[in-house]
């Protein structure tokens, strides 16, 4: 049973005390909405990446945290209705904007009245799957793990995942069972998705983004082709309700929320821009050449980096690049 | 007496305005709707010609969008096998539509028109009781969302949230930004819907159509059902059919059936103006009349 308090003072407080202490997140111009997907299964709108939100009688369960800025603001939202403590937290890849927020999400599966935001009356200490210490579990796929601690310095120290996984992984919370499944180079080597079976809601992080072109990063281990296979399990997961329209939800790394007939459209989009870049360079044409050709040109005005994912020339730059690599 | 004369007038004036008013607010377009083809018969019956954007103010990212459409898609593309038309569209198809009013019982006001159409179970919710649109997040549908005004005795509606489809059914693309404007105006039986449609990512103007319905009420809107399936062998080296740019054999197939220079025929807000005949130049060939089926005869 969710426990919905409208206008809950403590909590309240707690969002003030946070703003003064990480900022306002009025650098945020739109404003924060958490929208219910379906089931147990909210979105965060309108920071600077998508929070999937499951919450149930148990727990909260993120996908991906946002900038600590607007973790005040996303907590009084969620606190609305729920009273429960952090959980788990699933990070879909290594990318700064997917897992900004760790560190602080991490603080608040304490039992209650220990944590910035735990409520209600007190219950027992967390059992902490994978040797989480303040009872929040923090998964990502190894390859997260690996590049943030062998690759990448540029990150700031943040909490990262407490359990890793190499190919799927699952649990139950809420009343659902939960998949990960782990899309190996597509945006990065280390992408995941999240399945909420009983809700029937998927999390894809950047691996679909409405209306942005992908950003496959190559020295990430992203590949075109691995995006489009992505795309395609994706698919597979999904079953539209009556006239290709509802059943399974998918809520992106960035935008609005889609269902499948959106995935389509976006597969589509990679498969045919693929299939020109491959036909030009089965005719020997340059980098160069393939930019003076662009390719992308029908897509633009729907994908292109006005929108303020990669722009056409870094987008067709990438599928070479994945195209010509050994 | 002067004074109560003319408060007496000003009461029965705004009496009068208020009974005009809810009157105008009351205007029924429930019942069961046939469609009539007298308008873009060609385009909406049989079905548009490959290539043949005219009409359409597109741009010319929705012009290279339909050349390298290969209309294959629709049968390898399962998931498109049972997909809805979009709300801008389906007022153009050819199933009967049934509209019904829903009355607040405490105001006896109309809070919205239903509307269903026979083919893919196509239902909109119109709403009257002044609400504001989803989030810009939120799901978009086939269909849309929609809200609407009176305007006197025309409904004008606005819809946004759609999905993206198609403009013409022969690979003109709309996208999920697009809104759209209708127009619903009453003669007797007969319903005019006049839809405005405006998308900044492939049209350069907006798109004007009109459809007109006549009221029977012998007319029955059916249960529609859909099953997709494999409907030819598909390729897995072409999962996505499409031509590669330039390389469409069929582009000029619909301009040589109707002895139409390319060029009116390639779409485009310019194409849509009478000054264009004159650019556009006389028909190719010899001038005939004939449908797909009866041109080679």
């Amino acid at each position: 049973m969710l426990h919905k308090k409208i206008f809950n003072v403590p909590t309240l407080c707690r969002a003030l005390a946070l703003s003064l202490l990480f900022g306002s997140s009025a650098l945020y111009a739109q404003t924060l909405q958490l929208l219910h997907v379906q089931g147990n299964v909210y979105m965060l709108s309108g920071a600077d990446v998508n929070v999937t939100v499951q919450i149930g009688p148990e727990s909260l369960v993120f996908v991906d945290t946002p900038d600590p800025q607007v973790i005040p603001e996303m907590m009084a939202l969620i606190r609305e209705i729920s009273d429960r403590p952090a959980r788990y937290v699933i990070n879909t890849a290594l990318d700064q904007q997917h897992i900004a927020g760790n560190d602080i999400i991490n603080t608040m599966g304490d039992e209650a009245g220990i944590g910035l935001f735990s409520f209600g009356p007190p219950r027992p200490s967390p059992v902490a799957a994978g040797g989480a210490s303040g009872g929040v579990t923090i998964i990502g796929h190894e390859n997260v793990l690996n590049r943030f601690y062998l690759t990448e310095n540029d990150i700031p120290s943040l909490t990262l995942t407490t359990t890793y996984f190499t190919n799927t992984k699952d649990f139950y919370a809420n009343g659902e069972s939960i998949v990960i499944y782990h899309l190996p180079n597509a945006h990065t080597d280390g992408d995941s998705i999240v399945y909420f079976r009983g809700s029937d809601v998927i999390s894809t992080g950047d691996i679909y983004i409405p209306g942005q072109y992908p950003d496959i990063d190559i020295e990430r281990g992203g590949s075109v082709d691995g995006e489009i296979a992505a795309l395609q399990l994706i698919l597979a997961l999904m079953v539209p309700d009556l006239f290709a329209e509802g059943g399974t939800y998918v809520v992106p790394g960035h935008g609005r929320i889609g269902d499948e007939i959106d995935i389509v459209e976006y597969r589509n989009m990679i498969y045919i821009v693929r299939d020109r870049i491959q036909d030009m360079i089965d005719r020997n044409f340059s980098l160069s050449q393939i930019l003076a050709e662009d390719p992308t040109f029908d897509y633009d005005t729907e994908y292109g980096g006005h929108r303020g994912g990669p722009s056409n020339e870094e987008f067709i730059t990438a599928v070479y690049q994945s195209l010509t690599q050994e | 007496m002067k004074t109560t004369t003319l408060v007496r007038s000003l009461l029965c004036a705004l009496i009068m305005l208020s009974a005009s008013i809810a009157t105008a607010q009351q205007i029924d377009f429930s019942g069961e709707w046939r469609p009539l083809f007298h308008e873009d018969g060609p385009e909406r019956i049989p079905g548009p010609g490959f290539g043949d954007f005219s009409g359409i103010p597109i741009n010319d990212a929705a012009r290279m969008r339909g050349e390298s459409y290969d209309p294959n898609r629709i049968s390898v593309v399962t998931e498109y096998i049972c997909r809805q038309h979009g709300g801008d569209y389906s007022m153009r198809g050819l199933a009967d539509i049934r509209i019904l009013r829903e009355i607040d019982p405490l105001t006896q006001q109309a809070v919205a028109f239903h509307t269903r159409i026979g083919f893919h179970n196509m239902e909109r919710t119109i709403w009257l009781d002044g609400r504001d649109h989803p989030p810009a997040d939120a799901p978009h549908t086939f269909q849309g969302f929609s809200t609407g005004v009176w305007e006197g005795n025309m409904l004008t509606i606005t819809t946004t949230h759609l999905k993206q489809n198609y403009l013409r059914r022969n690979g003109l693309p709309a996208s999920s930004e697009r809104t759209f404007t209708e127009h619903w105006l009453l003669h007797g039986d007969y319903l005019t819907v006049v839809t405005v449609i405006d998308d900044p990512v492939f049209l350069s103007e907006p798109l004007v159509r009109s459809q007109d319905f006549q009221r029977d009420p012998s007319r029955r809107v059916t249960f529609n059902n859909c099953e997709y399936t494999t409907e030819v062998p598909i390729n897995p080296d072409n999962l996505v059919p499409h031509y590669l740019p330039g390389r469409n054999p069929y582009l000029e197939e619909f301009a040589e059936i109707y002895h139409l220079p390319m060029s009116g025929v390639r779409g485009g807000a310019e194409t849509l103006y009478p000054e264009f005949r004159e650019e556009m130049g006389p028909p190719v060939g010899d001038e005939i009349y004939c449908t797909n089926e009866d041109c080679d005869a």
